[in-house]
């Protein structure tokens, strides 16, 4: 009877220290006030399957999802030039003229995915360009005017 | 209180649009096309660089550059960004430095060029002076033949005159040797008249009296058509005229009374002593000037002179003065280069050249010559500069003889007896 009962404060034991050893493994170190902001935005041109590349960064991604996007609005819309800045708080401000919007990305594992779709023209943006003004991305359209981002959308 | 017009609001409202304007205008500006602007200006300054061949299209290069200062440096923050890690200006100065190399390079090369060019133009000058010159060598040369040949042949008619001249001078020399001297010892007075006329048809053939005045009257043609002959060979012809007057004037008289008819006799003899005073004229003439350009030639002046006399006197004032000089400055460099240079011309031109000649034209006599000989040799101890040598050793010597009589007269002192 004690046997048994030894035995089973050392699997107890055994226990708390599989368990301790568990959750030093899975701890994580957070680095907090990261800017992620981009001084430049990249301008690249989409190769025949649509993928544009930062060879600063080292980004790449495929444009088309984007391009299909837009095409439900302007079927004829072809991509020559895409425009990205990643802004302070890491998010990827992505367009390209005739664009409506300005897609706001949040870069995940292995993707990109949008948390904002920002309209500015329904004509779409003639000549669009980022700027990074921190904390804002600046967006001029190219006509003369200028629209202050964040993930959230014009300020 | 006063309140604006509406012509000054609408004035303030239109600055206040165009403000506004141009700041929205500043603002649009793409970040990436600024940089691009940047990248394309900055290749077009290297393009520049590869193709600029002169120093005005450096100093664009460089005008750019200070323009690319000035405009991307209101972005100086974005450009340091996206420069990173080198700064926009350190980006620019170091296009500065490289393009401000190549104007030093380029102004080098065209200063090195604007030099070939020079040299190129001098040496074409050179070349045309270089042509000029041998066209007129060429001539020149020419002239030099023509001028050889005619002073060959004026030189070869000179020398041939003066071999006439001098057979004549010899023929009428020995005439006056032979001919005249016999006729001057004989005494016409005892000769009777048959005697006279047998003597006078002897000698008389060629005519005497015309060919002595033949002579006469060849010397002096000679002398006014031959103004260039030497100091010595005029000094010959004055001893012929002077020996041959010297004859005349004791013959003459006596050849006319033997060959000349009583009528005709002083005429003859009176035409013959002015042909002998214009050839003593003459002669002495040529003789003076020659004389004398023969002394200036050697920078020696001498006052003019145009008789024996004078000329003597000319020669021993110009010593004697030398020698007063001297007695009263001393001898020194220039004044022993003064004696040396009429030295020379004593030495070597009158006593070689010309000193018979002078005597026998009586123009110098051996006295003369003589006292000219002991005036030389003491200007020339004269003339010997002092050196400073001389009078250190004359003061040491001057010296010794106090510090030795200073020390007789001690120790002529000490050995003196002391009287008690």
């Amino acid at each position: 009877m004690n046997l048994r009962k030894s035995y089973r404060n050392v699997n107890f034991v055994m226990m708390a220290a599989a368990l301790f050893m568990l959750s030093a493994c899975g701890a994580t170190v957070k680095i907090q006030n990261v800017d992620f902001a981009s001084p430049i935005e990249t301008v690249a041109q989409p190769d025949s399957d649509g993928k544009v590349s930062d060879p600063r960064t080292g980004l790449s991604f495929n444009v088309m999802p984007l391009r299909d996007f837009e095409r439900r609005t302007n079927p004829n819309l072809n991509v020559s030039e895409v425009r990205f800045i990643r802004s302070h708080d890491g998010f990827y401000f992505v367009t390209a003229p005739g664009f409506i919007n300005v897609y706001v990305m949040q870069p995940r594992e292995g993707e990109l995915r949008s948390v904002k779709h920002i309209k500015i023209n329904e004509n779409g943006i003639q000549s669009p360009a980022f700027n990074q003004r921190n904390p804002v991305i600046q967006l001029l359209d190219g006509t003369g005017s200028s629209y202050d981002l964040t993930k959230d959308g014009i300020i | 209180m006063t309140y604006p017009n509406r012509f000054s609001i609408t004035v303030l409202s239109f600055v206040f649009l165009i403000g506004l304007s141009m700041n929205t205008q500043a603002q649009v500006q793409s970040d990436y096309e600024i940089k691009q602007n940047f990248d394309r200006e900055y290749a077009e300054v290297h393009e520049g660089l590869k193709t600029a061949t002169t120093s005005a299209e450096v100093q664009e290069l460089l005008n750019k550059i200070d323009q690319m200062g000035a405009t991307y440096g209101e972005h100086s923050d974005l450009m340091n960004n996206l420069l990173y890690p080198e700064t926009l200006t350190a980006s620019l100065n170091r296009l500065r430095d490289i393009t401000q190399t190549s104007y030093n390079y380029v102004t080098r090369i065209e200063q090195q060029s604007g030099n070939v060019m020079e040299l190129e133009r001098q040496l074409a000058e050179l070349s045309e002076q270089v042509q000029l010159n041998l066209v007129q060598a060429d001539s020149l040369r020419t002239e030099l033949d023509r001028m050889t040949r005619s002073r060959n042949a004026n030189a070869a008619a000179a020398r041939q005159l003066r071999d006439q001249l001098r057979q004549r001078d010899e023929l009428i020399l020995s005439m006056v040797d032979s001919v005249f001297v016999s006729y001057d010892r004989l005494n016409l007075a005892s000769l009777s008249r048959a005697e006279r006329e047998e003597l006078g048809l002897r000698v008389d053939v060629e005519n005497v009296l015309g060919h002595i005045n033949s002579v006469v009257e060849g010397n002096i043609s000679f002398i006014d058509t031959n103004t260039q002959l030497s100091a010595a060979d005029f000094l010959r012809l004055k001893a012929v005229q002077v020996e041959f007057e010297k004859v005349w004037v004791n013959i003459g008289p006596k050849l006319a009374m033997i060959y000349t008819p009583s009528a005709q006799r002083e005429n003859r003899l009176t035409e013959i002593n002015e042909g002998i005073d214009r050839w003593r004229q003459r002669v002495s003439q040529s003789v003076w000037r020659s004389l004398a350009a023969a002394f200036e030639s050697r920078n020696i002046e001498i006052a003019s002179f145009d008789d024996p006399v004078s000329f003597y006197t000319g020669l021993n004032n110009y010593v004697d003065s030398a020698l007063s000089r001297l007695e009263a400055d001393g001898g020194s460099d220039d004044e022993l280069q003064s004696y040396e240079r009429f030295a020379n011309v004593w030495h070597n031109d009158i006593k070689v050249n010309w000193q018979g000649f002078l005597i026998d034209s009586e123009i110098l006599t051996y006295e003369n010559v003589a006292t000219i000989d002991r005036k030389l040799a003491n200007w020339n101890a004269q003339a010997q500069p002092t050196s400073s040598l001389s009078w250190i050793l004359i003061g040491i010597l001057g010296l010794i003889v106090i510090v030795l009589i200073v020390v007789l007269v001690a120790q002529r002192n000490k050995t003196a007896p002391v009287k008690k």
